[in-house]
């Protein structure tokens, strides 16, 4: 299980940058415009504006939550930043009863303008992970091919009821207010990602050299140049950081991508543009990582001859520089740069080197060891560089390029790269540890290039863990034939008492009812969370009602008197031990498996991190005695979380025993617990028939004289609805018996029910005694006489086997043998009409009655 | 006879062995009975529950209660076999057999259950997965079936009581439970001796459970006894050999009036009444009969009854050499003096010397250790039983002991002993008096 | 003995190579029947040592080529070994590498219901199990699931237990399957003789080798039944009795000759029958030099052990201070005590007497004030003294009471006999009898 160590994330600082734009006087809340991320460790900050699209930390990792950031500020206590955010939402966080209104399936990339007043649009800033891309698109217009995964696209908006077109002034792009700052009030090298000095001089000399001596075609090259040392340094981050955040998975590469992205705009305006709003050089970049890897020209031009005049426009704007007699290497290189806005617009940076490859009057350490690496993967590749680069952009995106790297490698940089294998490795482990069905986006991007796809297969298919299989269905074969409907009044009766069939309400538990709907729907209402305890003896319609409070809190949320809620149950009985618990809830919020560690650190994440929830979750614990652990930290947390600021979590739990907590939970336990406490009453006699006229509503089965007597009968005994109804189905059956045999009436009688009654409860002691073979009989006597000389209700087998012989030769039998006899004495020991001790000290074994005397003594009389 | 050797196929000698192979079949209780004897209510109620299960898909939870070797296995399988000659049944079922002899956890049981559905976590006979993702795999499945559409599930728990001592009676109550709700429909039959089976179940399991228990206390009377005993022992009329059978079933016919026969048949009868210790009687004189003497004869009934109602441990005592039985005449007597407190070895040696002294003439002195081993040889066939197993410090002269053997045994081993010295005899006999 | 289905001369071997168990062989085939017949699913058969239960079931099995596996419950620690061994002699080796690691009642069944689909029975499989009393030991479900395991798996198997325990001892206490009980009796003298007399030495006449295991029963009979050791005697003293013959003084008619012979010899080796105390090889040398050796070689002969002076009068202390009631201590360890009327240490009657009921325990002052008192050189309390009682404890000797851990008071036992004490108080010239309460 060790790749399920609970991950190191990276603690990011945040600093909400500049003066305070705006003010708010009743509320005393500056408004910042900009907040900058730092990560500790690292040098480069990300910065997100109002108006920015930003990832909200979730719970779900893979799927951080989307908004746009509108506000931002220190809440009232001044120290707490605040950010207020407009929702988006993503098909996943839709709850599955209603995402079929979308009439069509949604894109793996499309999100939804959140629009709900219930929900709280505010949000701690500390939350927010990056800046990410969003592309409104017009309901009917096509999703855009060939984009990035991590751009996601808006096309409706998502009312918690239904999908609607978004209105103009959401649609128009929302970015343009606080698109990146032209240049005079700030320069470029300032915002650069990466405060690297060497990185800005260099960027700042080589644009000034080229300003200097270009003619304005080289403009773009320039720009290039700037782009790509961006893009560099943008690179250098990402492999350190992603060193430091190795163990943690792909998604948070992703992020760092975003965070690549977010840089971009402020390396210059022009990169920004063109990779916002040109798709063809995206379609050329994706035309190229199809080509196989040999030849990446020619595919690529006769794939976008459609476009290639640009392609070409490209060329032409390097040939001055090969002139000027550069590293032919250079010449190599010129080709892939033109494909390289399109896959910049893609997370694979690494390619960036092999643009700084040509420039080598840059003296920085790590560019010469890049271009080393370069040169000499050049060397042994010819141009086959372009699989370098896709090996370089795998290892960040996509851990199953290790074999690829590892025969890349050259002795060189050994220490980079087998730092970055063991990150992989450590990868690799945790992509596999812990998928989820959400994580095929994945698949999608390895599907680009034919190389990934073997590695990659076999990823998700076959378990590493000789666990069940994924594709295994639980399932019961379905018949041949439909099963029989109940013929004549009395099947349908019993169709009807059977304990499953789900009755259409639960008379006699209307104000228990009443009181738990109060309960979660207040819960639910205003966003809290809370726990109850509900106890009675079994039998006593406790898991139905909450059963029925739940399916018509349901109807209520589909109506929308309510907001949406979440309801889980598991039951102590229902796992093999304790910390099961943990496992079964997460399987059921997001299904995920995990070790109950795992389960527990995720859980205990999830309903204490401040990352907002969208909706309530009910949890229905039933058996909760069962989850009692020696130190009891399960029924701990389940009690604890629901305490949590907002975690939004309701907690009912089930048990028989009253006094479960003063009984078996420690203060810290019992004290979580409150009063808010329930039990329910076995049924009265009233009850039970009403239960049962109920249930068989109108089907006249019974004579009521019959009811009478079964609910009397159970109510006295135990209030047992089960038992109740059980008894009700046997006497239908004896009814039917007797209906086969002579002609009565088709209604259960009286006789029937008597019949049933001491069926059921007449003990069977009494028959079996007078079943039991005369030898037996006569043991027993000799026990109880035994019992009566010795005074006590105790004998060994020799005492009683003497009194044995005595009575046989008053009967007039010829004596067992001594073997016969404890044949005899294991035999109503083996039925337990007596309490016996091993065999192995036979004469001495000791024997107990396990009937009262009195019963022997009447069932011995009676024959 | 020779005439009827001439006229078939068949000669004695084949006969012979024919009719032991039918009979050892039916006695060893691998042929199920046309009917089951006696039952016939209980029959009617499960076939009738299990029917509806089958049919209705309405799920059920039953138990079987009785003695050992009353027939309840033998029950359920005739009702089985009618209930899989429906043929809107036979296609429709699933059965799952579990035993609480061989599943003794729920693990294991688990496991079990899961090969015999062929769920989809089953490979070859490799069940995937740990007891945690097992249990819910299983839960989950029956969860997705549903009364009219899904396969019933018959689950027939044999040595039902074992079940229940699992750790939280987890796998009973999970059973039980889907019996009780609208999942897949299943039958859960129970199987077991004990009578008080319903007080150890958790009540919450307890509650799970339709109290429904058929009972197999079979009432017979003597004659309906006798009657199944010629039942069980005459050949079915389909034999090959017509004139063989029909003198056998004369002979069978015979036997059964003959008054030692019934005499001998009436002292099982009052030591026990199930059928299981009948059958081993009868199949005991069955195998008696050879081509030699090619009926059966009370001779063979009366040996059967011999061998069966012999006490073993006078078996045993008879093997004992003179040593040895004058060690457990004086344990008698310790036994006596010091009524029934334990003793040990030294006491017994005590005795024992003493008695050389005093009476003896045949049986000379040995010595000590000597001793100790004829003792310890008692104590090694059980005769003779430590009172405390802590045997550490206490020296093995000094261990206390009990005396496993009846006042009567003694006496009798006595008189049956071989050449059995004389002074012996009235050393016990003076002990007894 | 003749039974149908098995070949004539097979049984006719058979049946003289087992001697004086016709009628078991004869029983115990009926019961298996032929071949291809049910047998009975269980059957358990019980007797004496050595008296042929496993042989003949053995060589039944051995000789008429039946399927079967014979497991002796003592080798088998674990239900997998048992399970093992039955799968692999059925099925083959792949089946038995077939079961899993540690392999449950239900993995063994299961698989034996595979196999046994593959290839059905055609004749009946036996499963013998030896000792059968160790089963109850293994695992509470193992016994009464093999004694219906023709029912379990389904297929013609029977199952035999071997045991010297009766049946009533192995029942569990829900009851189970009731095998068939089947009896071997033990050997009477006649039958003893014929076999003894089986294995007679080839250079003499078998008459002469009967006539000698006549003598040697009529000594021995009383004592032992047992064949093998029996055997045993016999092969060890014969060639004593043969003596005479080498020697030339008798000839073999003479038996009463060669009777008063050979009779002191065998007396004396009644003294140490069944125990071995010698190799069989010293005791060929003993009886060579019979002469000197008069006292009879008993444990007593190797009783005592070397032992430092003062520990063995601390062993003597200590055994009468655990045989000695201590009021009697100023009796008998006072050096004047004054004039007590003997009549006081008049012996209560035998059942208090210390050396049935075996040691009492003692604390250790009152076993080092008799022992000052017994030994006769003033000694101190040095701590050789305690080192020694602990090496005593150590050695056996005495047996520590109560817990290690208590310092002020610890309280031992003497664990020695009463003749170990005398031969160690001999060596030291100190009469212990003397000194002990029950032998006044």
């Amino acid at each position: 299980m060790s790749r399920y160590i609970t991950r190191l994330r990276v603690r990011r600082t945040y600093r909400l940058n500049g003066a305070p734009v705006g003010e708010d006087r009743k509320l005393k809340r500056l408004y910042h415009e900009s907040m900058t991320i730092s990560l500790d460790g690292r040098t480069d900050n990300a910065t997100v504006y109002l108006g920015q699209f930003i990832l909200i930390e979730g719970d779900d990792d893979d799927n951080p939550f989307v908004a746009q950031l509108l506000k931002l500020y220190y809440d009232d206590s001044g120290k707490k930043k605040t950010a207020l955010v407009q929702w988006f939402v993503r098909m996943c966080e839709i709850p599955h009863n209603k995402r079929k209104l979308l009439g069509r399936d949604s894109h793996p990339q499309e999100i939804f303008y959140y629009h709900d007043r219930s929900c709280d649009n505010e949000v701690d800033a500390e939350t927010i992970l990056s800046a990410v891309q969003i592309e409104f698109v017009s309901p009917e217009a096509p999703f855009p091919e060939g984009k990035s995964k991590d751009v996601l696209f808006v096309k409706l908006l998502w009312d918690t009821k239904a999908f609607r077109a978004l209105s103009s002034e959401i649609m128009q792009p929302p970015l343009s207010p606080k698109s990146p700052p032209p240049p005079s009030r700030r320069p470029p090298a300032r915002v650069l990602p990466t405060p690297d000095l060497t990185v800005m001089k260099r960027a700042t000399m080589s644009g000034a050299l080229i300003r200097g001596s270009m003619s304005t075609g080289k403009l773009i090259s320039e720009a290039e140049s700037l782009h790509s040392a961006s893009k560099l340094s943008a690179a250098k981050a990402l492999s350190a950081r992603r060193r430091s955040r190795a163990t943690s998975g792909p998604h948070v590469r992703k992020k760092l991508d975003l965070y690549k992205i977010l840089d971009e705009p402020k390396g210059t305006g022009k990169t920004l543009t063109s990779k916002l709003n040109t798709s063809p050089t995206g379609r050329i970049s994706i035309s190229i990582r199809l080509t196989p890897l040999t030849e990446p020209f020619s595919p690529a031009k006769q794939e976008n001859d459609g476009e290639s005049n640009e392609f070409f426009g490209l060329q032409p704007l390097e040939e001055p520089p090969l002139s000027t007699g550069r590293t032919p290497r250079k010449r190599e290189a010129t080709p892939r740069r033109a494909s390289l806005r399109g896959q910049t617009a893609e997370e694979d940076n690494e390619d960036s080197p092999v643009l700084t490859a040509p420039t080598p009057r840059s003296k920085r350490k790590s560019a010469q060891l890049v271009s080393s690496r370069i040169r000499k993967q050049l060397n042994l590749l010819g141009n086959k560089d372009d699989l370098q680069s896709d090996g370089e952009d795998g290892d960040d995106d996509d851990d199953c390029f290790v074999p690829t790297k590892i025969d890349l490698q050259s002795s060189s940089d050994e220490e980079v790269e087998a730092k970055m294998d063991s990150e992989d490795e450590l990868v690799v482990k945790r992509r596999r540890g812990s998928r989820t069905p959400r994580s095929t986006e994945k698949t999608h991007t390895s599907a680009r290039t034919p190389r990934k796809t073997p590695s990659k297969k076999n990823a998700p298919a076959t378990p590493r863990t000789p666990r069940t299989p994924r594709h295994a269905t639980p399932s019961i074969p379905s018949r041949s034939a439909p099963a029989r409907k109940p013929g004549n009044v009395l099947e349908e009766a019993r169709a009807r008492l059977h304990v499953s069939s789900v009755p259409e309400s639960l008379p006699c538990r209307e104000q228990e009812f009443q009181d738990i709907y109060n309960f979660v729907e207040s819960k639910v209402i205003d966003g809290t969370g809370g726990c109850m305890y509900i106890s009675g003896v079994p039998g006593t319609g406790k898991t139905a009602t909450v059963h029925e409070v739940i399916r018509s809190l349901q109807q209520a949320s589909e109506q929308d008197e309510i907001p949406q809620f979440r309801f889980i149950e598991i039951n102590g009985m229902k796992m093999t031990d304790p910390h099961q618990a943990y496992v079964q809830i997460l399987q059921k919020l997001t299904d995920q498996k995990a070790t109950p560690d795992h389960a527990a650190a995720l859980l205990e994440k999830r309903f204490s991190a401040p990352a907002p929830k969208k909706e309530t979750t009910v949890l229905l614990v039933d058996e909760l005695d069962l989850l009692w652990t020696r130190k009891q930290n399960v029924m701990y947390n389940l009690f604890d979380w629901p305490t949590r600021r907002n975690a939004r979590l309701v907690v009912l739990t089930i048990a028989n025993t009253m006094d479960l907590p003063e009984r078996i939970m420690i203060n810290r336990v019992a004290s979580r617990l409150g009063l808010t406490r329930m039990s329910f009453q076995p049924y009265t006699f009233k009850q039970l028939q009403q239960i049962i006229t109920s249930r068989l509503n109108r089907v006249k089965a019974f004579e009521e004289d019959a009811l009478q007597l079964v609910s009397r009968k159970v109510a006295a005994l135990s209030g047992d609805a089960r038992r109740c109804l059980d008894i009700c189905r046997r006497a239908t059956e004896i009814c039917e018996h007797s209906a086969g045999l002579q002609k009565g009436s088709g209604l259960v009688a009286m006789s029937h029910v008597m019949e049933t009654l001491d069926e059921m409860f007449s003990s069977s002691y009494i028959t079996a005694i007078r079943c039991a073979s005369l030898q037996e009989q006569l043991f027993l006597r000799a026990v109880i006489a035994e019992f009566r000389r010795l005074g006590l209700e105790e004998a060994t087998f020799q005492q009683v086997f003497v009194q044995h012989q005595a009575l046989c030769r008053v009967e007039g039998l010829q004596p067992a043998s001594v073997s016969e006899g404890l044949a005899v004495c294991q035999r109503l020991g083996s039925c337990r009409l007596l309490l016996l001790e091993g065999s192995r000290l036979d004469l001495l074994l000791r024997i107990r009655l396990n009937v009262s005397q009195d019963d022997v003594l009447y069932a011995l009389k009676a024959d | 006879m020779t005439s009827k050797r001439k006229s078939t196929a068949l000669t004695e000698a084949q006969c012979v062995s024919l009719a032991q192979k039918i009979l050892r079949e039916r006695l060893c209780q691998q042929r199920l009975p046309e009917q089951p004897v006696g039952l016939e209510s209980q029959y009617r109620h499960l076939l009738e529950l299990l029917k509806r299960t089958a049919v209705h898909g309405e799920s059920n939870s039953v138990l079987i209660v009785g003695p050992r070797g009353a027939g309840k296995t033998m029950l359920l399988g005739c009702v089985l076999r009618e209930l899989m000659n429906l043929k809107e049944v036979l296609k429709n079922v699933l059965q799952v057999e579990l035993n609480g002899l061989l599943q003794t956890d729920d693990k294991i049981a688990l496991k079990e259950i899961t090969r015999q559905l062929h769920l989809e976590n089953v490979v070859g006979d490799k069940v995937f997965g740990s007891f945690a993702e097992n249990l819910a795999f299983l839960l989950e499945a029956l969860k997705s079936g549903d009364k009219s559409r899904s396969r019933p599930v018959l689950f027939i728990l044999d040595e039902f009581d074992l079940f229940a001592h699992h750790k939280n009676q987890t796998l009973l109550y999970n059973l039980l439970d889907v019996s009780q709700s609208a999942q897949a429909p299943v039958a859960v039959v129970g199987l077991t001796c004990r009578l008080d089976v319903l007080e150890l179940l958790e009540k919450r399991v307890k509650s799970r459970f339709s109290h429904r228990q058929i009972h197999l206390l079979n009432p017979l009377s003597f004659t309906q006894y006798v009657e199944a005993v010629g039942s069980q022992l005459s050949l079915p009329q389909d034999f090959p050999h017509p004139k063989f059978c029909d003198e056998w079933n004369r002979s069978v016919t015979k036997l059964c009036e003959d008054k030692s026969v019934e005499e001998l048949l009436r002292r099982q009868f009052n030591s026990s009444k199930d059928f299981r210790s009948l059958y081993m009687l009868l199949f005991l004189a069955v195998i008696r009969v050879s081509p030699s003497h090619s009926t059966l004869r009370e001779s063979d009934l009366l040996e059967a009854s011999r061998l069966i109602s012999a006490d073993s441990k006078a078996n045993i005592l008879h093997g004992l050499s003179v040593l040895e039985l004058c060690l457990i005449i004086a344990m008698k007597h310790l036994n006596d003096t010091y009524d029934g407190e334990p003793f040990n070895f030294q006491m017994v040696h005590n005795e024992f010397t003493k008695f050389i002294q005093r009476k003896s003439h045949t049986i000379h002195k040995f010595e000590k250790p000597v001793v100790m081993k004829a003792f310890e040889h008692l104590v090694e066939l059980e005769m003779v039983r430590a009172v405390d197993s802590a045997t550490g410090k206490v020296q093995r002269e000094y261990q206390l002991m009990r005396l496993m053997l009846e006042h009567g045994q003694v006496m009798e081993a006595l008189q049956k002993y071989p050449q059995c010295p004389t002074d012996v005899k009235q050393w016990a006999l003076s002990a007894f008096a | 003995m003749q039974c149908a289905g098995y070949p004539e001369d097979k049984l006719r071997s058979l049946a003289d190579r087992l001697p004086c168990r016709e009628t078991q062989v004869t029983t115990l085939l009926s019961l298996m029947g032929e071949p291809d017949q049910y047998s009975y699913p269980s059957i358990f058969i019980y007797g004496h040592r050595a008296t042929g239960k496993s042989h003949v079931v053995f060589s039944v099995m051995k000789d008429l080529e039946l399927p079967y596996t014979f497991v002796d419950c003592v080798e088998c620690v674990s239900p997998a070994l048992l399970f093992h061994r039955v799968l692999l002699a059925f099925f083959g080796p792949d089946a038995a590498a077939s079961l899993p690691r540690c392999p449950s009642l239900s993995d063994f069944v299961r698989l034996y219901k595979q196999m046994s689909s593959k290839t059905p029975a055609t004749q009946t499989r036996f499963i013998i199990l030896d000792r059968a009393e160790r089963t109850r030991d293994m695992d509470f479900s193992l016994l009464p699931a093999l004694l219906r395991l023709q029912e379990l798996v389904s297929d013609n198997v029977t199952v035999i237990l071997l045991s010297q325990v009766v049946w009533e001892k192995f029942r569990p206490n829900t009851g189970c399957f009731e095998p068939l009980l089947f009896h071997f009796p033990d050997y009477n003298k006649a039958d003893l003789v014929q076999i003894l007399s089986r294995d007679h030495h080839p250079s003499y006449t078998p008459e002469l080798y009967a006539s000698y295991i006549n003598i040697l029963l009529g000594v021995f009979f009383s004592v032992c039944r047992d064949l093998r050791e029996l055997r045993h005697l016999a092969a060890l003293n014969f060639p004593k009795f043969c003596e005479p013959l080498e020697k030339g003084e008798a000839k073999e008619s003479d038996i009463h000759k060669l009777w008063r012979n050979i009779e002191p010899h065998l007396q004396r080796a009644m003294q140490t029958v069944y125990l071995r105390e010698v190799s069989s090889m010293q005791w060929k040398e003993q009886q060579m030099d019979e002469k000197e050796t008069t006292t009879p070689r008993g444990l007593s002969a190797h009783a005592h052990i070397e032992l430092p002076y003062y520990s063995k009068f601390l062993l003597i202390a200590a055994y009468l201070a655990s045989f000695n009631p201590a009021r009697t201590d100023r009796r008998f360890f006072l050096k004047s005590h004054g004039k007590i009327k003997k009549t006081n240490f008049l012996k209560k009657h035998e059942k208090t007497s210390n050396h049935l009921l075996g040691p009492k325990p003692f604390p250790l002052d009152r076993l080092l004030a008799i022992f000052y008192s017994v030994v006769d050189s003033r000694v101190a309390p040095t701590a050789s003294i305690f080192s020694q009682i602990m090496s005593l404890v150590s050695l056996q000797l005495l047996t520590q009471i109560g817990h290690d851990d208590q310092l002020d008071a610890p309280k031992y036992k003497c664990a020695v006999s009463m003749d170990f004490i005398l031969a160690i108080s001999r060596t030291v010239n100190f009469d212990a009898v003397k000194y002990l309460y029950d032998f006044l």
